[in-house]
């Protein structure tokens, strides 16, 4: 079994974003442990891919921004996070993209800008 | 001093072009680090060619995208990048800050300068990888670039935009034929009738103490305060030394734009394709002849192609490129050197015999070849050449016969002296460039029968002290060679006289 093909079946494991226990449990019984270990890696890798975390300033925030967030982030699993540094706003990270709506990275813009 | 008013009105304006929008960030992990080259996974939206930045702020451009990962080759030292660091791209093509304050600096491929200087700030940001000007664009090579060495000029004349390869073993003065063509370029900084040449000089894996000696040969000829040197020496990475003729190139279009001509000269491509072959292994890019990448043709080809001569319209500038290429035992049909030979508009080749035999220049006529210059030749030249280069192919062919038998009949036996006598009017020693005038009355003097009745081994001194007396007595009749015209029969008279003059003093 190949790369390709293992890859294909951690792809199949997943139903709407998220993890299906009993396809993974299935699909491992016929791996040995090399092709286990690549398994694991895809399998981690499209979760992660699957996943949005919000950073929040305050956990309050959660409900008000949590219906906002599903809506544009459909099928994907949605955890948030409290981090004070943001001062205020959020970070939403989508796999390897983030977005930032918050006050400290407004202020670190605004100081690169004026120093450069 | 300003006063807190002024300072907090120079805030204000900067805060004024502030553009607070969300900003999108496109990340990844490090997962491998092979020798400078970087796998990362992430970066999904990143481009190739683009700069990324390490989270200990190194920086590092986009070689490869496959599937989950992408390769990255550091653009520094920095070995301390290991395992889950984050990276994240910058939107940026790797490119080069570029203003007339370079000239007369040593710097790397990335601008950082290597000589105390401080970095270039202001400036125009320069791509590295650009696509050359297209054909509408340019227009033939017309306006000769003078080398300053008689053999170079008169056999194998190089215009404003070609490309010539100087090609050869190792050891056999390719790098000297380049420092002296930029040396030569002095006298068109110095002179109201020429258009100034500026020079680049881009040495790739040489010896940092190869490149101090070149730097200081430029500052004693008065070179330096129109050259740029691009250094990316043998200890440097392999990705500086694929970066640096880009760099180069860089630099070169940012005057060419202005409409002023450049001369820019790669020393050496051949290791340049080494650092490419290194860095295409370390990213598991299938190996083809002798483990060079398939792409290694385009490598090559896409830099020469950006020297270039523009039409009027869009500025007259140009670009003259010398690659150099250093063969293995004069072999010519090696992969790289035949690759660079089709890529240019001729090649000088030096020849390893003759440079032990005390020819210096020691250049094979016969292999060497100018597909363009002869167009961008002046008159002056070109009344001298033809004759001459006739004259060298029948001594040639001649010398080759007269091996197998003692008794040559007299015709013959002139023809050999002839020819032996303007070989030795064609050697000049290193650094001496000569202007197009002294250049001619040289070869004049073998062509016309002048220095037929002197020993072989006076030729040379005669040379020189007719320079001199020139200079001296006729310094009226040099200016008026140095217009580059077609001597008239009242100029060549006036010649032969000065020659007889001369000859009565010279011992």
């Amino acid at each position: 079994m190949n790369t390709k093909l293992i890859k294909k079946l951690a792809g199949h494991c997943f139903k709407n974003g998220i993890m299906d226990e009993a396809k993974v449990q299935k699909t491992a019984k016929y791996l040995n442990k090399k092709q286990l270990k690549e398994f694991i890696k895809f399998l981690r890798l499209i979760d992660k891919k699957n996943t949005v975390t919000i950073f929040v300033s305050d956990k309050k925030m959660e409900e008000l921004i949590d219906k906002k967030i599903k809506d544009s982030f459909r099928n994907k699993k949605i955890i948030v996070k409290e981090d004070k540094d943001l001062i205020a706003g959020i970070r939403i990270e989508d796999y390897d993209n983030i977005y930032e709506y918050s006050l400290e990275s407004s202020i670190n813009n605004m100081i690169n800008h004026i120093n450069n | 001093m300003k006063t807190s008013d002024e300072i907090l009105k120079i805030l204000e304006k900067k805060l004024e072009t502030f553009d607070n929008r969300v900003s999108v960030r496109n990340t990844g992990i490090v997962e491998k680090n092979t020798d400078g080259v970087i796998v990362a996974s992430g970066l999904s939206n990143a481009q190739m060619g683009e700069q990324v930045e390490f989270d200990n702020k190194s920086q590092g451009v986009i070689l490869n995208l496959d599937e989950d990962s992408v390769s990255i080759i550091l653009l520094d030292n920095s070995s301390d990048i290991k395992q889950g660091d984050g990276v994240q791209t910058t939107g940026k093509l790797l490119s080069i800050n570029v203003s007339e304050e370079l000239l007369s600096c040593v710097i790397n491929p990335l601008g950082t300068p290597l000589d105390g200087k401080n970095k270039l700030n202001k400036g125009k940001l320069m791509p590295l990888e650009k696509i050359a000007a297209g054909v509408i664009e340019r227009e033939p090579v017309n306006t000769p670039l003078k080398t300053g060495i008689k053999a170079i000029d008169a056999m194998i004349p190089i215009g404003r935009g070609q490309r010539e390869l100087i090609i050869g073993d190792r050891g056999t003065g390719k790098t000297a034929i380049a420092i002296d063509t930029i040396i030569n370029q002095r006298q068109t900084h110095l002179s109201k009738n020429e258009k100034p040449v500026y020079c680049i000089y881009v040495a790739i894996g040489q010896k940092q103490s190869t490149i101090a000696q070149v730097v200081e040969r430029l500052k004693e000829a008065g070179a330096l305060e129109y050259t740029i040197v691009i250094a990316a020496s043998a200890s440097d990475p392999a990705s500086l030394l694929y970066l640096a003729p880009y760099a180069g190139v860089s630099i070169a279009e940012y005057f060419m734009e202005k409409g002023k001509d450049v001369l820019i000269v790669y020393d050496d491509l051949t290791k340049h394709a080494w650092a490419y072959r290194q860095i295409s292994l370390i990213l598991r890019r299938p190996a083809g002849r002798e483990a060079y990448p398939g792409d290694i043709f385009y490598l090559h080809s896409r830099l020469l192609e950006r020297a270039v001569k523009l039409n009027k319209k869009n500025g007259g500038g140009s670009i003259t490129a010398l690659p150099i290429i250093e063969t293995q035992a004069n072999d010519l049909s090696a992969y790289i050197p035949t690759n660079v030979i089709s890529i240019t508009d001729g090649q000088i080749f030096f020849l390893t015999d003759l440079f032990y035999s005390g020819i210096r220049p020691a250049i094979d006529a016969g292999n060497s070849v100018s597909r363009v210059g002869g167009a961008a030749q002046t008159s002056l030249i070109k009344s001298v050449a033809g004759k001459m280069r006739l004259e060298l192919a029948q001594y040639n062919n001649l010398a080759a016969f007269s091996q197998f038998g003692s008794e040559l009949d007299e015709a013959t036996a002139n023809q050999l002296e002839r020819g032996r006598k303007t070989i030795e009017i064609l050697k000049q020693p290193q650094y001496k460039p000569l202007s197009e005038s002294l250049e001619f009355l040289s070869i004049w003097l073998a062509t016309s029968g002048q220095i037929d009745d002197l020993k072989l081994e006076d030729t040379q001194r005669f040379e020189t002290e007719y320079h001199d007396f020139m200079k001296r007595k006729y310094s009226k009749v040099i200016d008026e060679l140095s217009k580059g015209e077609k001597p008239n029969e009242d100029m060549l008279k006036k010649l032969e006289k000065t020659v007889i003059e001369f000859k009565k003093m010279f011992k």
